[in-house]
């Protein structure tokens, strides 16, 4: 298994200049995640230009300064919770290269004086989740258990 | 099949006398148009009355008035009720007269008793592009910037990411991420109303309204988001 992520490794840094770039960067989650990295397993796929956070890292939108993902871990130094934002035409993209069942659900909610609808959406066999809309208009896409 | 087509074409303004207008029109009566003097291409116009509307795209726009509630509404306790023509007609007078970039023409209109929230004069839902009206909006100065107002909430949902990130900045909205993996964005320490503290979208509405109202004074205070603002809801 080990070997297998470490080969995983190598192509994603022999193919993206050691970080994935934006339009696969959610795949590579998904297998870091699929794998339980530790954070420089995380460091190593995704890249060195990230910023610490509170047990964990986070990398930047390319163009602006906001967290595009965030990669959270235990004393064990495990992946347990990372989150990327993804804009719509990424998100389908994400729903077609990560086959999941999921499960969705709409709801009404009241936000000051507002009214919208929230899209909730789970994948339980992946332990992915994911809100719309949330920050900056974007799908949240969650992995946690 | 093709004469007789054109000559019921021909014959229905000759045969449609009486024109009903509807309560927003006028009903004009208009010049007969005279066979064109050189070319002889424009026959006579026969019609002698027609329809105008009263207030710009009324004909339009009046279509957007509903009388029926949102269903799955969540503000509990508030209910909605039918449009009186007054309110209707002040509604009509107002919507010709803002700028393009509210989008007037995306939304519906519903009408309601009062809001949950005192002293709130109208509510959004995003959704279906419904723009709600309480009692108190029928008694309030500013109306337009009401109607600003909740627009803003429709259009905050096609700002950019990149353009949303630059708004909170300039606003002074903070991010943060918290070890639970959490995004957290906390309000700026200067509001520009009370309750931009409550929510992103709030705070924008409650700039575009001040923009829109006072765009000098707007300018003074917050000259970053002024030229922000300007380049995408000119004035």
């Amino acid at each position: 298994m080990r070997l297998t992520f470490w080969l995983f490794l190598f192509v994603v840094s022999c193919t993206s200049n050691k970080s994935a770039s934006s339009k696969d960067r959610y795949e590579a989650m998904n297998d870091l995640w699929q794998n339980k990295a530790n954070k420089s397993e995380v460091i190593s796929t995704l890249g060195t230009n990230y910023q610490v956070a509170p047990s964990g890292i986070t990398y930047s939108f390319t163009t602006f300064n906001y967290p595009k993902s965030g990669h959270f871990f235990n004393q064990a130094n495990q992946l347990i919770v990372q989150f990327i934002f993804l804009e719509k035409n990424e998100f389908e993209t994400f729903k077609d290269k990560i086959k999941c069942p999921w499960s969705v659900e709409k709801k009404m909610v009241s936000s000051g004086h507002t009214v919208q609808t929230i899209e909730y959406g789970e994948c339980k066999s992946l332990s992915i989740n994911y809100t719309y809309p949330s920050n900056l208009n974007t799908y949240e896409i969650r992995w946690e258990k | 099949m093709k004469i007789v087509f054109s000559l019921i074409i021909l014959s229905i303004p000759l045969t449609s006398h009486a024109v009903e207008c509807q309560w927003w029109q006028t009903k004009y009566s208009a010049t007969v148009v005279n066979k064109h003097p050189k070319k002889g291409k424009v026959r006579e116009h026969p019609r002698r009355e027609y329809c105008r509307d009263r207030w710009p795209n009324a004909n339009l726009y009046v279509k957007q008035f509903k009388d029926d509630p949102i269903l799955g509404w969540s503000h509990k306790g508030e209910v909605f009720k039918k449009w009186s023509r007054e309110e209707t007609q002040l509604i009509l007078e107002i919507l010709p007269t803002l700028p393009s970039w509210i989008e007037v023409q995306n939304y519906n209109f519903r009408r309601a008793k009062d809001s949950m929230y005192k002293g709130n004069p109208a509510a959004s839902e995003l959704t279906n592009g419904s723009i709600i009206l309480y009692d108190l909006f029928f008694k309030e100065k500013n109306k337009k910037s009401i109607i600003v107002h909740e627009s803003s909430h429709h259009l905050y949902k096609k700002v950019a990411p990149k353009d949303i990130a630059d708004f909170l900045s300039m606003s002074g909205w903070s991010v943060e991420v918290a070890a639970d993996g959490k995004v957290y964005e906390s309000p700026p320490k200067k509001l520009i109303q009370s309750d931009s503290a409550s929510e992103k979208d709030e705070d924008f509405a409650n700039h575009v309204e001040s923009y829109y109202q006072n765009p000098k004074s707007y300018k003074t205070s917050y000259p970053k988001l002024y030229d922000f603002f300007k380049q995408r809801y000119p004035l």
